[in-house]
């Protein structure tokens, strides 16, 4: 795994400044003003944050050109450069230069690097629906002053709007009981369409030609039609046709029935329009809200994050479905269905029977005939009805259980976080008086709830377990620290996202006493104590000691030292007070 | 030599012109309604540019009541359309939700962030008061109407 080793500010009249990490805490002390958020940011920056009035800062103005970060693990070295101005950008692996020219090409090129595994990485991208990179986990790992304590969406990034609109779809991915099987299901889904698109072409096809095989077999007197009787059938009846013989075509019927049957089925006709007519209102309705549901789920199926957008609306349109009326409507549509059916019927015995009163002669007989012949072996030829209804079944299943798994989350994974959160807040008794307090209560625990990226703890009562809500704000900050940490122990064993092993904290002392900070001391004694977090690392921006944190890092830099005055070292005048 | 733009060109600056509408749509529907669900910003941006753009406007701000069903009417046989436009309005509410021109609120309704922004199409009186009316209708009963009278 990659880890920071160094950040080398450039100043403008060639002068650099190194600042070395190295693994596990990495500690930067500062007193107010001194830049310690601008450090925080500037690590985010130098990660591909696209910040594009760094420049203009005070205290990077005319003093810091540019940048270089290097990261490196056992075998490998990634060094990034980047000008503050947006101008310049190099990627360098290995000590090979790749050319990039934006900041989009820089973050594309870290990403491939960081990607442990390329195919899990392009089954990530087809869960999630489009091609996040490492830069929205860099949510799990930047914790920053104004969000220290928030127990409610903890992960502080995740006010940031950018963040969020990604949010539910990593976060669905994070804690998908069966992701195999939903990208499984993708694909199935992704080949039906495109079969069930193309056999559409070919069922349009067939469609007109059926009308006139209908319309050939009406004028020839035959009472049948292809949506009504099976087209071997149709052959069978047509092969033991006399051509020349009108009288044979036209069945048994003779000329004055046949009139009287006309003019009763033209009477059926106009009853069966007006009928039809009535019904249309309800029935343009109706497919009005099936037309606008099929658009959403169009929508929803091509960008998902529209789903929290439109998918409110979606609901209500099938719920619309679901009241009493549409129900009704429901109903009465089928019974329309069925005299459309029949009208049809009807429709094609009148011509059929119009054919017998006004017999074509028998050249035009013969040559609807052979027409006819064609047409059916056309149409036999390419006959994709049946497959066509089957395709659409199956995308139908496979879509609804699509739709039911990406809802299922894996109360095992929560049930892992919540473990170690509580596992971490637990190693805080040694010093913290509220820690100790909090695990005094009966059956003291922290959950992690998915919905809201809460971290809430709970106690027992006659074995129903209570949320309990505190309004301390260090107690708060701990129970957030280790949400932290849980999160990144899990991110460490999953090869499928391209997360950096680091954790980006900004002065999380803030709302601790003298006793009760050390619990964060504490806290991160306990995750170094597994020896699969050693590669892991955290910067500590703090304005106190690290004594007095109980952290006795690996790396300490005080940013106010000889020769500088801040986190800039070629900026000596002022301060950083936009940003403290 | 004179040359024509290609389809792929036309669609493009058809796709800005359209997401620039309901840009500026969008937020002047929510500075008079205040709070909204999707559903009713929908329903309402599509209905407001139909009266901006179409010039279909049998009524304004003198009529008194039954605004929702008196605009629906207003652009009758546009479903289509409507059907159409859902892609711009999905596009341009994530264009201003990442803006943070606009945000969720409590019961993921939707709402301006901060203030009014600077540059705002300003809405006739018969808008206003549909925008109003529309906020106290319930959503299905919204809906309804845009597919009984569109």
């Amino acid at each position: 795994m990659f880890e920071l080793r160094t950040l080398t500010l450039n100043s403008f009249d060639g002068r650099s400044y190194p600042y070395h990490f190295e693994r596990g805490i990495n500690y930067i002390e500062g007193l107010n003003n001194t830049g310690k958020t601008a450090f925080v940011q500037f690590i985010d920056f130098m990660l591909g944050h696209d910040d594009k009035g760094i420049a203009e800062r005070p205290w990077y103005c005319g003093t810091l050109k540019s940048a270089e970060l290097a990261l490196a693990d056992d075998c490998r070295l990634l060094e990034l450069y980047r000008s503050l101005d947006g101008v310049d950008y190099e990627v360098c692996f290995n000590g090979v230069a790749t050319d990039v020219r934006t900041l989009a090409d820089y973050v594309s090129e870290v990403n491939s690097i960081l990607c442990q595994n390329q195919r899990s990485l392009m089954d990530f991208w087809q869960y999630v629906g489009e091609e996040l990179t490492y830069r929205t986990f860099t949510l799990f790992s930047f914790l920053e002053e104004d969000h220290v304590g928030q127990l409610n969406c903890f992960f502080g990034k995740l006010h940031e709007v950018r963040y969020r609109v990604k949010e539910r779809q990593l976060f669905d991915y994070l804690f998908a009981r069966d992701v195999s099987r939903i990208l499984a299901l993708e694909k199935d889904a992704k080949r039906l369409t495109e079969e069930k698109e193309e056999l559409a072409i070919k069922a349009e096809k067939n469609k007109a030609l059926s009308k006139r095989i209908d319309d050939e077999l009406a004028t020839l007197g035959v009472h049948m039609s292809l949506e009504e009787d099976d087209i071997a059938r149709i052959e069978e009846v047509l092969s033991s046709f006399d051509i020349t013989s009108p009288e044979r075509l036209g069945g048994s019927r003779g000329i004055s029935e046949s009139t009287f049957a006309a003019a009763t089925l033209a009477d059926q006709i106009r009853a069966l329009e007006a009928m039809l007519s009535e019904r249309d209102m309800e029935d343009a309705e109706n497919t009005k809200r099936q037309r606008l549901l099929a658009r959403l789920e169009e929508l929803i199926d091509e960008k998902p994050e529209y789903n929290e957008l439109v998918g409110p609306t979606h609901s209500l349109l099938e719920d619309l479905e679901e009241s009493t009326s549409m129900r009704d409507a429901q109903v009465q549509k089928e019974v329309l269905e069925r005299k459309k059916k029949q009208l049809n019927r009807l429709r094609k015995d009148l011509k059929a029977s119009e054919s017998v009163l006004n017999p074509v002669d028998a050249d035009e007989r013969f040559r609807v005939a052979t027409l006819l012949s064609d047409h059916i072996k056309e149409y036999k030829s390419c006959d994709v009805r049946e497959r066509f209804e089957g395709i659409q079944r199956e995308l139908t299943d496979v879509r609804k259980e699509l739709r039911k798994l990406r809802m299922q989350i894996d109360e095992t994974k929560i049930d892992t976080i919540s473990a170690a959160i509580t596992r971490r807040y637990k190693a805080a008794c040694e010093s913290s008086a509220f820690v100790r307090d909090d695990f005094e209560l009966d059956g003291f625990g922290v959950r992690y709830v998915r919905n809201g990226n809460l971290i809430q703890p709970y106690f027992h009562q006659d074995d129903v377990p209570i949320n309990y809500y505190t309004g301390s704000r260090a107690r708060h900050a701990l129970l957030q620290l280790s949400g932290y940490l849980a999160f990144l122990e899990m991110l460490r064993t999953r090869t499928d996202c391209p997360s950096l092993p680091l954790l980006v904290i900004d002065n999380i002392s803030a709302p601790f006493d003298a006793e009760n900070v050390r619990g964060i001391g504490d806290v991160l004694r306990s995750f170094y104590s597994e020896d699969e977090n050693a590669e892991i690392q955290v910067f500590l921006f703090e304005n106190k000691a690290p004594s007095e944190l109980g952290v006795n890092p690996s790396v300490y830099v005080k940013l106010e030292c000889e020769g500088k005055t801040g986190f800039n070292p070629f900026y000596c005048s002022g301060g950083y007070g936009e940003d403290e | 030599m004179n040359r024509t733009p290609s389809n792929s060109l036309v669609a493009l600056e058809q796709r800005s012109v359209q997401l620039s509408i309901y840009f500026d749509i969008i937020p002047s529907v929510l500075c008079v309604g205040k709070v909204l669900s999707v559903t009713k910003l929908l329903v309402l941006s599509f209905i407001i540019k139909h009266r901006f753009y179409s010039g279909a406007r049998s009524y304004d701000g003198h009529a008194k009541a039954f605004f929702l069903r008196k605009a629906t009417c207003d652009a009758s046989g546009s479903f289509i359309q409507f059907l159409d436009e859902t892609r711009y309005f999905c596009e341009a509410m994530l264009l201003l939700l990442e803006s943070e021109i606009v945000c969720y609120g409590q019961d993921g309704e939707l709402r301006l962030h901060g203030g009014e922004p600077s540059s705002i199409l300003v809405l006739g009186k018969f808008e206003s008061r549909l925008i109003k009316e529309c906020r106290n209708l319930d959503d299905s009963f919204v809906l309804s109407e845009v597919l009984r009278n569109v």
